[in-house]
């Protein structure tokens, strides 16, 4: 399969810590949405960054339509980020305050120079409108839209400059429940107008469950399991993908699983574990898993997963019986407990 | 007679009012969710169960009783020694609640002290217990909040909600902030402060998920007023307003359907 853009062995470094540490995944043609699942300080954002070259320089290979964009500069770069455009978590950090929102859209169009500043304003309307929003908000502030309708704005100055891809970092994390909804049905929506292919970073599997085809799971800077969203989430082949499954909250009572809860914290990229990343909080780990590091391989048709045992997982292994509860404060030894009570009364 | 009992509560800011709450009540060993989006008064409903509504400007009317007491209007003297020993609240940003300078055992000592506890060493011991009965080690005590996460600093300020033996626990939004991971971690806590402790617990979430997972009754507010109320599984099985619905539809679904393979 040719992608869109694709992710070649990645990697990102702040001094010597390693925070993406040899990624790789590719992103098809749209419409096709790509969900990038993990939790704080797995390295979900420093991917997205790197591939629309913020941050610090990326070694490995980002290739869009085949081309390397890591070493673009100048107005190469420039054309690259026509087709790729980024959404951030927190419109009110994109935003110049002191910006009309028309203003906003319309530099991006003159900057890349697609429509002459007098020319702008109709195609700001008529991009406003696209994203749902009352043309006449061209002359409001950012301080005078919600949450929500600032995350239109930033959508619809993304959709200016006509791109073919774009990362979605977070796009609803920061705003209210009932606007969020309507953000997500509106990236459904303009995914299918425009064709988009997009990278969904999010830290919320249902999220990804409505707007993505295929999952991406990272821990601490390392792919733990890739597929088909809707095989990855009803049988997980990674147990982190397990243990993240379990602790969605459920509206339904029927639907709710037991809990695969996981000590200890999150490890810091700073001193990694030895092994596999995750073996400090996993339920089954072994010997093996301390020692040798899990290469990133297919499990089964179109499904990776970094995990020794991952055909135990896949074919349903039990998750062992409630152990004591580990301090926190001290580096897990391992146990886990089985949620008990109410996430389980169904 | 209910734990907490609210009625009539009229906020307002001047003229404006802001909650116009009929009715709401928390008992001992149960979990009430105050459920709504942004602007909703579900904050400051909080802030007037404290008594500190007033520190924001605004004003309260109405009735709020703990335990029976009158809290509105109760001088500001007798109502620092029911924040703390009766009401404990804990916020959704755990790390804003802590002074980033002093090491989190200092804050928790003091919090003890000013609540009564006498000697140093009877206060260290019960923050050491607290610690353990939140699955800390008490060497935590001695660690900078910039030293631990926000899933440990959350539980050590339920800690020192336990270490101070408080009835009632206002949790205001405590697991937005972190990991899917960690939430499941703290949401088990606050089960176990229920069912152990006894406690009442009002749960401020905008969240219907995890109040749907957590919390024995429900009130969905909207714009200062509760729109609908009753036992959990009632609200989300059959909801009976169309914010309520309109809410629970907002919520991002797992939903596995054949065409993802």
């Amino acid at each position: 399969m040719s992608f869109l853009l694709e992710i070649r062995d990645l990697q990102v470094h702040f001094g010597r810590v390693r925070a993406i540490d040899g990624v790789s995944f590719g992103l098809p043609t749209g419409p096709f949405g790509l969900g990038l699942v993990g939790e704080s300080g797995s390295g979900k954002s420093t991917i997205g960054r790197a591939i629309v070259r913020l941050g610090p320089p990326a070694r490995g290979e980002v290739l869009f339509r085949g081309h390397d964009v890591l070493r673009l500069r100048g107005r190469h770069l420039k054309e690259y980020r026509r087709h790729v455009q980024i959404v951030f978590q927190d419109p009110d950090n994109t935003l110049d305050p002191r910006m009309r929102i028309g203003a906003t859209i319309a530099e991006v169009l003159t900057a890349h120079g697609i429509a002459a500043r007098r020319q702008a304003t109709g195609r700001v309307q008529e991009l406003l409108q696209d994203v749902a929003l009352d043309p006449d908000f061209v002359d409001r502030f950012p301080h005078q839209l919600s949450g929500g309708q600032r995350q239109r704005v930033a959508i619809a100055r993304a959709l200016a400059v006509g791109p073919q891809a774009l990362v979605l970092d977070e796009p609803t994390s920061a705003i209210d429940v009932t606007a969020q909804a309507r953000i997500l049905a509106l990236i459904q929506r303009v995914r299918d107008e425009h064709q988009l292919a997009y990278l969904l970073i999010t830290h919320n599997l249902a999220v990804v469950s409505e707007l993505c085809e295929a999952t991406v799971v990272l821990y601490l800077g390392k792919v733990a399991e890739s597929g088909p969203t809707g095989a990855l989430l009803t049988h997980p082949a990674h147990p982190y993908t397990k243990a993240l499954r379990s602790a969605v909250p459920e509206l339904d009572p029927a639907t709710r699983s037991s809990r695969v809860a996981l000590t200890g914290e999150p490890p810091s990229a700073t001193a990694p574990p030895s092994g596999c990343v995750f073996h400090p909080r996993c339920p089954l780990s072994v010997d093996r898993c301390r020692e040798e590091v899990p290469v990133l391989r297919e499990v089964e048709s179109t499904r990776m997963a970094a995990c020794h045992r991952a055909e135990e997982v896949l074919g349903g292994i039990e998750f062992s019986s409630p152990t004591t509860v580990a301090a926190s404060g001290a580096p897990a030894g391992g146990e886990i407990r089985e949620g008990g009570d109410v996430a389980c009364r169904s | 007679m209910s734990l907490l009992e609210i009625s009539d509560l009229r906020i307002r800011f001047g003229a404006r009012p802001v909650v116009e709450m009929d009715r709401l009540e928390v008992d001992r060993a149960q979990v009430v969710g105050l459920a709504g989006e942004s602007g909703s008064g579900k904050s400051m409903t909080t802030l007037a169960i404290l008594g500190l509504a007033g520190t924001v400007g605004a004003h309260v009317e109405g009735s709020i009783q703990l335990d029976g007491q009158q809290l509105v209007d109760l001088p500001q003297r007798a109502m620092r020694d029911i924040r703390g020993r009766r009401v404990a609240i804990i916020f959704q940003s755990p790390a804003m609640a802590f002074n980033p300078v002093f090491r989190v055992g200092r804050v928790f000592l003091q919090a003890l002290k000013l609540h009564g506890t006498q000697s140093q060493s009877d206060a260290e011991e019960r923050a050491a217990a607290a610690l353990r009965s939140v699955f800390l080690s008490p060497d935590l005590l001695h660690r900078y909040p910039s030293q631990l996460s926000g899933g440990q600093l959350q539980r050590i300020s339920i800690a020192i909600a336990l270490a101070l033996r408080c009835d009632l626990l206002i949790a205001d939004e405590p697991t937005s902030a972190l990991d899917v991971t960690v939430q499941g971690d703290v949401l088990e806590l606050l089960r176990g402060l229920r069912d152990q402790k006894e406690m009442g617990i009002l749960f401020i979430s905008h969240d219907l998920a995890v109040v749907a997972e957590l919390c024995d009754h429900v009130a969905i507010m909207r714009a200062g007023r509760v729109v609908e109320a009753g036992p959990t599984d009632r609200v989300m099985a059959q909801p009976q307003d169309a914010y309520t619905r309109e809410l629970l539809a907002a919520v991002p679904r797992i939903v596995v359907t054949g065409a993802n393979s």
